[in-house]
């Protein structure tokens, strides 16, 4: 805040001198805070040291020390569990504050350790015997109950990615396009599957208010997940495109509906996007069908998706000062 | 010369001002309402999102109908695609000035998809597959951005500026002889240092107010060329690949001692003044730059194994932060572990969430014997796929 400014505020009769004299006050209390740098540190030291301790325990598998790092890894995720449940604050279905800056730190090194844990039980002593899907299993449930018990965003992220990758899928956010195999029609079926049931879960947090705050990141996650699956659909099942591109409406429909009840720009945002991608499809399939063989449908298919892009623009501005004024 | 209106620009910052006192508790919402009203303002500026989106959605607009004008002019473009895309870009930015005019748009995301494109089409041209020498090439695409960061004060092109300025003096310079090949990393630190000074100097003039954000982006990318230019393994690289030096592996280069000082002193001095002088810059840029000065001692010494130095130095950051932590849970010397301001911290935990789903890929179940399990692979990557 630069006094100058407040002080022609204050001759200017806009703010009182009480206001002026609290900005004075404030201005020469002001702090310099660290707060994002030792919160980006504390990440980075987590990273680094669950990072280390995994690449420790591949490296000796089949040496003696093995035993020795399986029984540090249990000691490291039992000791944060042991401190996180020691400074937690009482269970409730609300969001709960953080104890102290350590706290979420901690919960996510004891949660990754116990992921290595198990996964390093499965390979050395096969606990599970055949039952890989158990493998994959036991420690989602495990991060699912720490997302609720802890109130942890990051671990329910982290539970959400593991449901995922147990039922198949990659959903973390820069791998989603890259790892899957979208021409495998049981991948798009699995998609839709785990899409719903992300934003089921999302709306029944809300609605029960259990762990509210939980929606965004299940609904979130849930509805990248629906349309991409959606438009794999498209994309793959070339004789029912259209029912799948009814699908995507609905969705978008859904995604609208969720944009206007909470105010969240960012909805509005991937709803238009993703259904421009599905409708220019849809035109384009259709002017193949119209032309055949010179360049029309080309031109067509360019100056429709150049036109639907202006009109997308339009639609957005004119929505952004509908909520601005709501 | 700045295109946007001035006096509503000023208005904005007078108002940004009311909202961080309103925030802080120091005045009435009443208050804050008197200087909106005193004070008003006409852009047209969407939520971040909604900028997103339109910024995305003219990107794909500038993209197709490009491309569109290439299917038409196919068969007469041959040579003159040169003067096309000129031809493209200037219409671009021709239609940046009206939306800027007319709607009044101001970091809508249009005026800078608009921006962008027109300046990478203006550009492309003279650098690509072209006899123009690279110093001429690295001026040109200099001055269009020097140009438009004064025209439209945007913070991207300011870093292009000075990115090219810098590139324009190495590659006119090094041709020079022997002597200007040894020298040209100290003419690139001190051509960095020139202009990290004179961004200083300028993002606190009166005169440049509304370039202050550029001179934030100017000081950064200048930090960060001044320690590129002196860094071990950026000298050393473009030593062997651009002045045919042809060092060996082992082989040390000539004032190898200097470099390797610059590389691991110049991040700990950045850090020392930015803690001095509570420089957020200086301070983030040298913590970021710490990182890179490590990579740089990893890539030449074997100091331990991976996993050892993982451990050791998670270890380590996880105590130093934890340290500071409580240090400054009470306020000492003017420092806080306390958030600066309460605004958007549940955006920043949603982000924060999706950051870490990223950086700890689930481990995948496969029957394959030789099976590599997780627990975090794979450095750094944004969140920005989604968000």
């Amino acid at each position: 805040m630069n006094l100058h400014t407040f002080r022609k505020f204050h001759e200017e009769g806009l703010i009182s001198g009480a206001s002026f004299e609290k900005v004075k006050a404030a201005e020469s209390r002001r702090l310099f805070s660290l707060h994002w740098e030792l919160k980006v540190l504390l990440y980075l030291g987590v990273l680094l040291l669950s990072g280390g301790l995994g690449i420790l325990v591949y490296e000796n598998i089949d040496t003696i020390g093995h035993q020795a790092v399986l029984a540090v890894i249990a000691l490291i995720s039992a000791a944060g569990y042991w401190y996180c449940n020691k400074k937690k604050s009482p269970f409730s279905w609300q969001k709960v504050p953080t104890p102290d800056p350590l706290f979420d730190y901690l919960l996510l090194l004891a949660c990754l350790t116990m992921v290595t844990f198990i996964a390093y039980l499965q390979y050395q002593y096969g606990v599970f015997g055949d039952h890989l899907k158990l493998a994959g299993f036991v420690p989602m449930v495990i991060l699912f109950f720490c997302a609720y018990y802890f109130d942890h965003l990051g671990v329910l992220t982290l539970a959400i990615t593991n449901l995922a990758a147990w039922m198949g899928i990659v959903v973390t956010p820069t791998q989603v396009l890259r790892q899957n195999d979208f021409s495998n029609s049981t991948l798009i079926y699995t998609g839709m599957l785990l899409g719903g049931m992300l934003v089921t879960a999302g709306e029944i947090s809300a609605w029960k208010k259990w762990k509210a705050h939980f929606r965004f990141t299940y609904v979130n996650i849930g509805l990248h997940v629906l349309f991409i699956a959606c438009l794999a659909g498209m994309f793959h099942f070339e004789h029912r495109y259209f029912a799948w591109f009814l699908l995507l409406l609905g969705i978008a429909f859904y995604c609208y509906r969720q944009a206007l009840r909470h105010h969240s720009f960012y909805f509005i945002v991937i709803m238009a996007l993703y259904t421009y991608i599905g409708l220019g499809y849809v035109v384009v399939r259709l002017l193949e069908k119209i032309y055949t063989n010179d360049l029309g449908p080309i031109y067509l298919g360019l100056i429709y998706l150049i036109a639907s892009a202006i009109a997308m623009i339009l639609g957005l501005i004119r929505f952004n000062r509908k909520m601005k004024k709501a | 010369m700045i295109a946007y209106n001035s006096i509503w620009l000023d208005n904005i910052a007078l108002q940004q001002e009311a909202t961080e006192a309103y925030r802080r508790h120091c005045i009435t919402a009443g208050e804050r309402e008197r200087i909106v009203q005193a004070y008003p303002e006409g852009f047209y500026t969407p939520n971040s999102y909604i900028r997103i989106g339109l910024f995305l959605l003219t990107a794909i607009i500038v993209l197709f109908s490009l491309g569109l004008l290439m299917l038409i002019l196919a068969d007469a473009l041959e040579d003159a695609w040169r003067g096309m895309l000129v031809f493209s870009g200037l219409t671009a930015l021709g239609a940046l000035e009206l939306f800027i005019h007319d709607p009044k748009h101001y970091r809508s995301g249009v005026d800078d998809a608009l921006l962008w494109s027109g300046v990478a089409l203006v550009s492309i041209p003279f650098c690509v597959d072209t006899s123009l020498p690279a110093w001429a090439c690295c001026a040109l695409v200099g001055l269009v951005a020097l140009a438009a960061t004064l025209r439209y004060a945007d913070s991207l092109l300011a870093a292009l500026a000075v990115v090219s300025l810098l590139g324009c003096l190495f590659y006119g310079y090094h041709p020079l002889g022997a002597f200007a090949q040894s020298t040209a990393p100290f003419l690139l630190m001190t051509g960095s240092l020139a202009i990290y000074i004179l961004a200083r100097k300028w993002g606190k003039a009166l005169r440049w107010r509304h370039y202050a954000h550029c001179c934030t982006v100017m000081e950064i990318t200048a930090l960060l060329t001044l320690y590129a230019a002196g860094n071990y393994f950026v000298v050393r690289e473009t030593g062997n690949a651009l002045l045919g030096l042809h060092l060996l592996p082992g082989q040390d280069m000539p004032a190898g001692g200097f470099f390797w000082a610059s590389t691991v002193l110049l991040p700990l001095l950045y850090i020392v003044l930015g803690v001095r002088g509570k420089n957020t810059i200086l301070l983030r840029t040298g913590l970021v730059l710490l990182a890179a000065a490590v990579f740089t001692i990893e890539h030449y010494y074997d100091v331990a194994s991976l996993e050892a130095e993982m451990i050791v130095g998670g270890l380590a950051l996880v105590a130093f932060a934890w340290a500071l932590i409580r240090y400054l849970e009470e306020p000492r010397h003017g420092f806080t572990y306390r958030e600066d301001t309460s605004s958007g911290h549940q955006e920043a935990a949603q982000a924060e969430s999706l950051v870490i789903a990223d950086t700890f890929p689930p481990p995948e179940p496969s029957p394959d014997p030789g099976f590599k399990f997780g627990g975090g692979s794979g450095a750094g990557g944004g969140a920005d796929g989604h968000w």
